[in-house]
């Protein structure tokens, strides 16, 4: 990457940087409920 | 064509007529056909967010951008990875699949009117979507069937036939359900190419290092020496007329940044990276997908699937782009790739033909297919319930069948833009334009109410009335009038005052994302504070836990 101006590699990075965070929040918060969507989704039962 | 293009095609067609057929059989209520009974899988939403997001035009068009001005477009990847899956899918999806159902709110001006318990809110934006999204319909329409005919040499009205024929078909019937199936589908045979093309590319020039080292001598042996060129010299719209055109705007090689607020760095900053960036925020046929999805899982899982989609669609084909310049002069007699392909829009087609393999000339047309099926198939879709759900049953003001109003809507809508798309198959420029001016106008007219409206009580009807009204007034007065390449396409001010632009100099490469929005916003902000605030119970109803 050293032929990348600093402009360029930190877009490059930040790329990379924030697709790791999308894969790391997904992965971590996989099963992870709101407290309201039991109530909504019996809700949506009742409907 | 050999067996295995007609087995690709059928196997294709089928697939397709399938998951169209699937939408079809499990739509029963009106809930099913406009916000697929909200209850989709993660992997369907997050596809089928990211195919609608990315068309041809992001594949083709930027790519040659990429090719022309470099790799400082990955600054358009990292927002729409960023901004576009995480801010969007984690501060915004999940309030706005709360509000949408607690109101019982089915299409994005639904969710906007009875946000603001206002009919004329939802009027308003049913509107802009029927008066500008049949236009970038219309782009993404022509841009799929001239590959068509490029492909299998047809004639351009059969392949407009034939395409818009085989979308209708799986819209009408499947309603959100079919579309998001279908474009989960079309989403993966993206996902694949472009996987595909980098591998092949990085690989053909020796490793991305080897390749991005390449890329700065290509620049150096066919750029650099047209700086002692004038401008006359060179024949308008020519690619070397196009590079020189770059180092006058400041850009000094595909691996650098153009310099700071030169007319280039204003073009790549506020037009291509804030003007689509930001602008997904806002786009209707977007954000009804958060609607569709039944808790918040669903919406942490979908981010993950997201973020690595998009980088594989702009963030795969803008270093594509760029580096197909080092193909070109590696492989083609020292030319780089404009001067290869003649065109910008060129280039990736043309990289794909001589680059590649014969067969995966053939995916990747499936690919540029796919990715304009997507995103037509969910306008479609969003513009038949503007016209059913939010312009029709709201201005008869009787309980009549939504369902069948959207279908009507969308047989509506389709047959407009195919009528459009049919008399003007070389795309004016209000239609080659009409995504960076449906992205613009949407970010500055809705966008602070959509978020105004999902976070703060104190956001009054007569804010969100007159953030939009500002925000179309102001973005319509900068494309017609100012912008650098909306104004003069366009030609009103030409035709008006004379010149193409009413100001000079840098000011008109800015974007009228960047000038709109915080003025839309600011009146929002101050006629809010104001205004005739919402009642406890009515604010109950939007926000209660």
């Amino acid at each position: 990457m050293e032929h990348l101006d600093f402009g360029v590699s930190l877009a490059f990075w930040l790329c990379i940087l924030s697709t790791v965070l999308c894969v790391v929040y997904g992965a971590m918060n996989w099963n992870k409920e709101d407290k309201e969507n039991l109530r909504d989704i019996q809700k949506m039962g009742k409907r | 064509m050999g067996a295995f293009e007609n087995i690709v095609i059928i196997a294709y067609l089928g697939l397709v007529g399938y998951l169209g057929y699937l939408g079809y059989k499990n739509t029963h209520t009106t809930q099913d056909y406009l916000v697929a009974g909200r209850n989709t899988h993660p992997f369907i939403m997050a596809l089928s967010y990211g195919a609608t997001f990315i068309s041809t035009a992001a594949i083709v068009g930027f790519g040659g951008v990429a090719a022309w001005l470099g790799n400082s477009l990955l600054w358009l990847t990292f927002f729409n990875i960023f901004v576009g899956i995480f801010i969007a899918f984690v501060f915004l999806g999940n309030p706005t699949r709360k509000m949408g159902y607690k109101l019982g709110a089915h299409t994005f001006p639904e969710f906007l009117g009875k946000r603001f318990d206002s009919k004329f809110i939802q009027l308003f934006a049913a509107a802009i979507i029927l008066l500008f999204m049949p236009l970038y319909a219309t782009a993404v329409l022509i841009g799929g069937t001239h590959f068509i005919v490029l492909y299998f040499q047809i004639d351009y009205s059969i392949a407009l036939f034939i395409f818009s024929i085989i979308i209708t078909a799986y819209v009408i019937a499947g309603g959100l359900k079919g579309v998001m199936l279908t474009d989960a589908l079309q989403g993966s045979i993206m996902f694949i190419a472009m996987s595909i093309l980098l591998l092949f590319t990085v690989q053909s020039l020796g490793g991305i290092d080897s390749a991005y080292a390449k890329l700065e001598n290509v620049w150096m042996m066919t750029v650099e020496p047209l700086r002692s060129v004038a401008m006359s010299e060179l024949t308008p719209g020519s690619a070397d007329f196009m590079m020189k055109l770059s180092t006058l705007w400041g850009f000094n090689g595909w691996n650098q940044m153009p310099e700071f607020l030169s007319q280039g760095w204003l073009f790549v900053i506020t037009t291509i990276t804030l003007g689509v960036g930001i602008g997904v925020l806002a786009q209707p046929q977007l954000i009804v997908r958060f609607m569709t999805v039944r808790s918040k899982k669903e919406l942490n899982r979908a981010v993950l699937i997201g973020g690595v989609f998009i980088i594989s669609m702009t963030g795969f084909i803008f270093i594509v782009g760029a580096l197909s310049n080092a193909w070109f002069y590696e492989f083609n007699e020292g030319k780089n790739a404009l001067q290869s392909a003649g065109r910008i829009d060129q280039v990736i087609p043309y990289f794909i033909n001589e680059a590649m393999p014969g067969w995966f000339t053939f995916i990747f047309l499936f690919a540029l297919i796919s990715a304009a099926m997507s995103t037509l198939s969910s306008q479609f879709h969003t513009m038949g319930t503007a016209v059913g759900r939010d312009l029709v049953e709201v201005l008869s003001k009787k309980d009549l069948n939504s369902t069948l109003l959207a279908r009507i809507g969308v047989v509506i809508a389709i047959s407009f833009s195919v009528f459009l798309a049919y008399m003007f198959d070389d795309q004016p420029a209000i239609i080659a334009r009409s995504t960076a001016i449906f992205f613009a106008l949407c970010a500055a007219i809705f966008l602070p109410s959509f978020i105004g409206g999902l976070f703060f009580k104190g956001f009054t009807k007569a804010a969100a009335i007159s953030s939009m009204l500002v925000g179309l007034l102001i973005s319509s007065f900068w494309l017609l009038f100012v912008h650098f390449q909306e104004a003069k396409q366009l030609g009103v001010a030409k035709a008006l005052f004379g010149t193409d632009s009413l100001l000079s100099g840098n000011i008109i490469f800015v974007d009228a994302l960047v000038i709109a929005l915080p003025l839309s916003a600011l009146t929002a902000i101050v006629v809010s504070k104001f205004s005739k605030k919402y009642s406890e119970e009515h604010l109950n109803k939007c926000f209660s836990k």
